[in-house]
């Protein structure tokens, strides 16, 4: 995952690494399970799920046509509760914000709750670089913090580890006890954060949602760590993308629960919290400073994009990555994305661009469980299909391709032209078979895994004439 | 300047209608279904009528309320009076050998407490948080209960401030029958009414004790948070 | 396919001149070239009352993407009166002509596997299962995760094999679980990618198109 190697070149490598595992596939596989009989069980909870959907992909699409309203309604209400708003262009601008305010208040340490915005802007290397001590407190965060790695999973960062290998890297890096017990290593790492909350000067949060009505960011979280980071350090400052706006306050009501039900299968996360500003004159406690970082980071480059602004409605629930063949069986570090999965896919060729991000939407088998499964509607697979004709457009196929193409397009026009190739095609299978199963096969890459038929003596056409 | 700048971007992104097909596709099902009008009415709505029911009346909401909180390893209660929630409250105690208790200035919970044989923080003012995070449980009040999810909606005003619901490994809510409300929209909306716009900095729905299946998907209460969550609700 | 709509009474043609809906370029994003074979395609079947097409793909293809391809132009309204008419083989004989019931026999035990051009674009699920309930001497068992795509997917086959292989690994244990006989499905690319794939690893299960099944008396 170096960054001097090619993109697609890693994806390839690292595609075969784990495709070739078929023990760690399994276990994906089986804990992708887990999440999808726990969520269909809850969806069935509700009066009308499918109606719901569309419900809150209405809430989004609303955010996002009138982004322009809502994100300068959102920053003012905030402002006026004493919250100061930082617009960055891209990831530059946010990392220096973020480094303004915590030499401003000469910090040394940071507690950071799960925020995949940060991983965005590469904040940590920076910190740790600048000399803070820098902590992840989501308990996944922590742990693929501890081993160097990047989350596996926007939703699930720990999910590829099996409990033996957390304890083998608790007992390296923290001391620990020898345990495989869940429960066991979850308390090892409560000890260990607990003091860092009551320690940390500055405590860095994302946001699920910012409430244009209200000026407020909304935090989803299950562990309490993001209530702890927003509430104990004297400074707070969330990182937010512009395009996780909601309009109203009473949207979220619709929101959190579809947010729950897509990502987790819970019908809600534990702790669902709404913070407007810091601790205001008539409260005892909270962040005596909150800043909120906006980025833009390209995003405003998708939505110029008539049709694909569509994907900026995503709410990061993380489910189009568990229904995903593709994600099931390359895993989460293969794609060399902040944002994995078919929304990572789809995303990332316009925030990182084209030419180096194509072979995602290539990736794909174009199956749509992701489509099927999006608690907003977003045409996910179809934006696949919609990069590959923006890659084509641009000549990025190659000449290879593009030749073939054209190939393709003056046999099929022709009948004729059809009939003496599929004639030639079976000439050339019988004048090829010494080569057949050898590298310079031209079905190689088909056949080094399946056989494929001889063609049939007879073609259906010769059939029809036979049979009249 | 880059509010503009970024403000600017996304007007001229803008200035292009979304691809009506695409916009067409979040609207299309296979199923035929019913859809409400667009916009906040219609998304409230929504909540009533499209998440799942959890009836009318206030015996339906307690009724609901006690079934989602036993899979969320809530421990609710429902007792009568004032009276009985103080000796719950001290069984408790006795239970959980409480020594140190995190409380603040709010009627009922001042009420319910007063006769706790134990020491007490009170986070309504000034406090230190090491304090706090010594006590074995911090008990608060709330702004409703929210029976289609099984939460308590607190604020900084109703749990006296962010962390003693949080910090202290039990928390203890405690609450009346007239707190009890159907959906998070209607939660939100006394919220509302309360506080005129003045909003408070912090308002959260607690959902079950703190938890976490970042391992094996194996569920651990008390990931960060409290361990324990109690939710008493006094009925007269 | 010809063989069960002749015998259910229907009149059958076959244009001699057809080629391919130009679903390859398309996927592979070549929209242009792709609209070069559709209009190829508009030329042959313009006068059919009725498309039957033995794949879900090229069925998606023709119904859900030619609109999309021909939005601008001015064939649009030809193209959505054509894709109007063309139905998949089994959504053609359930929904469009009310059989259920073919009168064919095979014997021994199936899975169906979902193509899922067939079952997402077109939202075919229930009409192949009640045809295949209804052919003698079969007894149908759903495999794990039937929905799940089988791997193939066009050029993303020949691009990405280690992933396409991967998958369709998971399809030779799910349907190897059901200890079914035949796997069917309405889709032959399906079938080439799970026919070649378990050929190789020697698999006993036979695949087949669910034409041929309901062709078998």
């Amino acid at each position: 995952m170096s960054q001097s190697t090619n993109p697609t070149t890693q994806f390839q490598t690292d595609a075969n690494r784990v495709t070739a595992d078929v023990d760690r596939r399994s276990f994906l596989r089986s804990s992708l399970r887990g999440y999808q009989t726990t969520r269909d069980a809850t969806q069935e909870r509700f009066l009308n799920y499918e109606s719901a959907r569309i419900a809150a992909g209405d809430a989004k699409w609303e955010a996002i046509e009138n982004l322009d309203v809502y994100l300068a309604q959102f920053a003012d209400k905030l402002e006026a509760r004493g919250a100061t708003v930082h617009w960055c262009s891209d990831s530059a601008e946010a990392r220096d914000a973020i480094l303004d305010i915590i030499k401003k208040h000469d910090a040394k340490s940071v507690i950071k709750s799960k925020c995949m915005t940060t991983e965005e802007i590469h904040l940590n290397d920076l910190l740790e670089k600048e000399g803070f001590e820098v902590v992840e407190s989501d308990l996944g965060e922590f742990i693929v913090q501890l081993r160097d790695e990047a989350p596996y999973h926007f939703v699930f960062p720990a999910m590829h580890l099996k409990k033996e290998e957390i304890n083998t890297l608790f007992q390296e890096k923290l001391k620990s006890i020898n345990t495989d017990d869940p429960e066991e290593l979850t308390m090892v790492a409560r000890e260990v954060l607990r003091q860092k909350y009551l320690s940390a000067d500055i405590g860095i949060s994302g946001a699920n949602f910012g409430v244009a009505e209200t000026g407020m960011i909304s935090i989803t979280e299950n562990e309490g760590n993001a209530r702890l980071t927003t509430s104990l350090p004297k400074v707070h400052i969330a990182l937010m993308g512009i395009e996780k706006i909601i309009p109203r306050l009473e949207d979220l009501a619709l929101m959190l629960p579809m947010l729950a039900t897509a990502g987790t299968g819970q019908h809600l996360t534990c702790y669902n919290s709404q913070l407007g500003g810091p601790r205001q004159d008539d409260e005892s406690d909270g962040p005596v400073e909150m800043h909120v970082v906006l980025l833009d980071n390209h995003r405003t480059r998708l939505l110029a994009d008539p049709e694909q602004r569509d994907a900026l409605r995503c709410i990061r629930c993380g489910a189009c990555l568990n229904v995903c063949p593709i994600f099931k069986n390359v895993g989460g570090h293969t794609y060399g994305t902040t944002y994995q999965g078919p929304i990572g896919s789809v995303i990332t060729p316009h925030l990182r661009g084209l030419k180096d991000w194509k072979h995602l939407s290539h990736s794909s088998s174009l199956c749509g469980a992701c489509s099927e499964t999006c608690p907003v509607k977003i045409d996910l697979h179809h934006h696949l299909l919609r990069n590959r004709r923006d890659a084509a457009g641009k000549g990025q196929g190659g000449l290879a391709e593009r030749t073939l193409m054209l190939g393709f397009t003056i046999v099929m026009r022709r009948p004729w032209l059809y009939r003496l190739t599929g004639r030639l095609g079976k000439l050339g299978h019988v004048l090829t078979k010494p080569i057949h199963g050898t590298r310079i096969d031209p079905f190689y890459a088909w056949k080094k895994t399946r056989d494929l038929d001889d063609p049939a003596k007879q073609s259906f056409k010769q059939y029809w004439k036979s049979r009249k | 300047m880059s509010r503009d700048a970024i403000l600017g971007r996304i007007r001229e992104a803008l200035s292009v209608k979304t691809d009506a097909h695409v916009r067409e596709v979040a609207k299309q099902s296979s199923h035929s279904l019913p859809v409400l009008a667009n916009g906040p009415d219609g998304r409230t709505q929504a909540v009533k009528e499209f998440l799942p029911f959890v009836g009318e009346s206030l015996e339906d909401h307690i009724a609901a309320f006690n079934v989602l909180s036993d899979k969320l390893q809530t421990e609710f209660i429902v007792v009568p009076t004032i009276d009985s929630a103080r000796q719950t409250l001290d069984q408790l105690r006795q239970k959980h050998q409480w020594e140190r208790v995190g409380i603040h200035d709010h009627e009922l919970v001042q009420s319910c407490v007063d006769q706790l044989p134990v020491e007490f923080l009170n986070t309504s003012s000034n406090y230190d948080a090491h304090e706090l995070e010594k006590c074995d449980v911090g008990i608060s009040g709330c702004d409703a209960l929210i029976a289609q999810t099984a939460s308590a909606l607190v604020t900084n005003h109703s749990a006296g401030g962010r962390a003693l619901s949080v910090l202290p490994p039990h928390h203890v809510v405690v609450a009346d029958a007239s707190q009890m409300v159907t959906t998070m929209a209607d939660g939100f909306a006394m919220i509302r009414e309360k506080h005129h716009e003045k909003w408070p900095s912090f308002i959260s729905f607690i959902t079950g004790p703190s938890r976490t299946a970042d391992i094996e998907r194996v569920l651990v209460l008390g990931a960060h948070g409290p361990k324990k969550l109690t939710i008493i609700m006094i009925s007269e | 396919m010809v063989n069960v709509l002749e015998r259910l009474g229907h009149e059958v043609d076959y244009p001699e001149g057809q080629t391919c809906c130009g679903q390859p370029a398309f996927n592979s994003g070549y929209f242009p070239e792709a609209k070069k074979v559709a209009d190829h395609f508009l030329d042959t079947f313009a006068d059919a009352d009725m498309v039957a097409v033995p794949s879900g793909s090229c069925t998606a293809m023709i119904r859900k993407f030619y609109p999309e391809l021909y939005q601008d132009s001015p064939q649009a309204k030809v193209v959505s009166e054509l894709s109007g008419r063309v139905f998949e083989f089994t959504e053609l004989l359930v929904n469009q002509l009310g059989v259920t019931d073919v009168g064919a026999k095979l014997k021994g035990t199936a899975t169906y596997h979902d193509g899922c051009h067939g079952l997402r674009e077109l939202g075919i699920q229930d009409a192949p299962r009640k045809l295949l309930e209804n052919v003698e001497g079969l007894s149908l068992v759903e495999m794990d995760e039937a929905q799940s795509c089988c791997g193939f997917g066009g050029t993303f086959a020949i691009k990405f094999p280690q992933i396409s292989t991967a998958m369709t690994q998971v399809k030779l244990g799910s349907a190897t679980q059901t200890e079914a006989d035949y796997l069917i499905s309405g889709d032959p690319s399906c079938l080439m990618q799970i026919g070649g794939y378990f050929s190789r690893q020697k698999s006993s299960i036979q695949c087949l198109h669910i034409a041929e099944v309901l062709d078998q008396q």
